[in-house]
């Protein structure tokens, strides 16, 4: 995936949806084709669970398509759009909170040598290496999902899209060198998980967030 | 550039190589490379290595280890059928919307009837309600009935008025008083207080 730079041709299909006349349709279309993929990539980083993110993408776009009349041309459509997401990404985690379900998908307790969607060219790596990728990734996805979710979200945001500082700042309701410390923090936390994992094999599981 | 154990490799020498050897900034996935501007490796792209102290070495070692920890994460493929998914979302919503009234209303229905654990909460309340009600009804037609029945009980002249003989006797000068009444005050003979 690589994120589309923002361009006025969002700001104006999204003036477009908000006019709501006979091509408003087309221009939603439009904009979801364009972000479709930095969202459900930014959903499923946070989840992390694709389908789930795919799901929580299309209500994403729906509420797009409801807030239409709040958009103001002063603010980026992506920072609009990624609120949005972080938005109901933030409610179906505390739904989950309060609801906790097991995945069938997901591995979990003892075993964890099954990477969840992980699509690898069997031709080229043998299981053993497989198997360990997968719990390597496993662990990583643990480091990230147990870091607060305003640091996760600055590092997803920051790593995975070509948003500013200032519009993830803006995202997040805080100030740009917040956000920066938000990252830094956040880095800091999973350098320190990970490392002894990959030095020793040890891992602590981490406090969930 | 993934990180792929060598061949023949322990578990724990390919973890540790995977943390080592992040170096050469490999970023496996071309979802993860757009956006890390801000991280260790465009750092160390405009600076020598060499110029760094060596806590700043290591420091940034650990930077571009994570960076490259960070790509192997799987990345999520959006559906290609997505936005037809959603323009049929939409137009859903729209036909709900004109079919059941006010948006507010349905709104405030579906929210009421997607949160599943309060329902049973309402119709408890709205039971207890419902008893409180009626046992308050009863009560205050109680109330009222005994209000009613002392005040009849009030009207009632007390013994004392028995006594007053003066008024007794003074009855009988009445020409209306029936012949039964004028015998017996006759038999009671003279008054003494």
């Amino acid at each position: 995936m690589s994120s589309l730079p923002e361009t006025d041709e969002d700001a104006q299909w999204m003036l477009r949806v908000k006019r709501g006349g006979s091509d408003a349709p087309e221009a939603l279309a439009r904009l979801v084709e364009r972000w479709k993929q930095p969202v459900v990539h930014f959903l499923f980083r946070s989840l992390p669970d694709a389908e789930e993110a795919e799901d929580l993408a299309l209500i994403v776009f729906t509420q797009l398509w409801k807030s239409a009349a709040r958009y103001q041309i002063s603010a980026r459509f992506s920072t609009f759009l990624f609120t949005i997401a972080r938005n109901l990404c933030l409610n179906e985690l505390r739904r989950r909170a309060r609801h906790p379900a097991v995945s069938l998908d997901e591995s979990h307790g003892d075993d964890e040598t099954h990477p969840f969607r992980q699509i690898e060219d069997a031709r080229q790596v043998s299981a053993d290496e497989l198997m360990q990728r997968g719990e390597l990734v496993s662990k990583i996805n643990e480091a990230l999902a147990a870091l607060p979710e305003k640091q996760r979200t600055a590092i997803v945001l920051c790593r995975d899209t070509d948003l500013s500082y200032e519009e993830i700042a803006e995202i997040l309701g805080t100030s740009v060198p917040a956000t920066k410390s938000l990252i830094h923090r956040g880095r800091e936390v999973l350098r320190i998980r990970l490392k002894p994992y990959l030095k020793t094999g040890e891992w602590n599981s981490p406090p969930s967030d | 550039m993934k990180p792929r154990p060598k061949p023949g490799l322990e578990p724990a020498a390919w973890r540790e190589s995977v943390w080592k050897g992040r170096r050469s900034r490999g970023n496996p996935t071309s979802a993860t490379s757009s956006a890390s501007s801000s991280s260790a490796a465009s750092i160390a792209e405009g600076q020598n290595f060499g110029t760094l102290t060596s806590e700043q070495q290591v420091e940034l070692e650990a930077e571009l280890a994570l960076d490259g920890l960070l790509g192997m994460l799987p990345v999520a493929v959006a559906p290609t059928n997505l936005a037809a998914r959603v323009l049929d979302e939409v137009a859903r919503e729209d036909r709900t919307a004109r079919t059941n009234g006010p948006s507010w209303l349905a709104g405030l229905a579906s929210r009421w009837t997607s949160r599943a654990g309060l329902r049973p909460l309402g119709i408890g309340l709205a039971l207890v309600l419902a008893v409180a009600g009626v046992v308050s009804q009863r009560s205050l037609e109680k109330r009222l009935l005994m209000a009613r029945e002392v005040a009849e009980v009030a009207a009632i002249p007390g013994v004392d008025a028995l006594r007053n003989f003066d008024a007794i006797s003074a009855l009988g000068a009445d020409a209306r008083l029936h012949p039964s009444d004028v015998e017996l005050m006759a038999a009671m003979g003279p008054v003494n207080h």
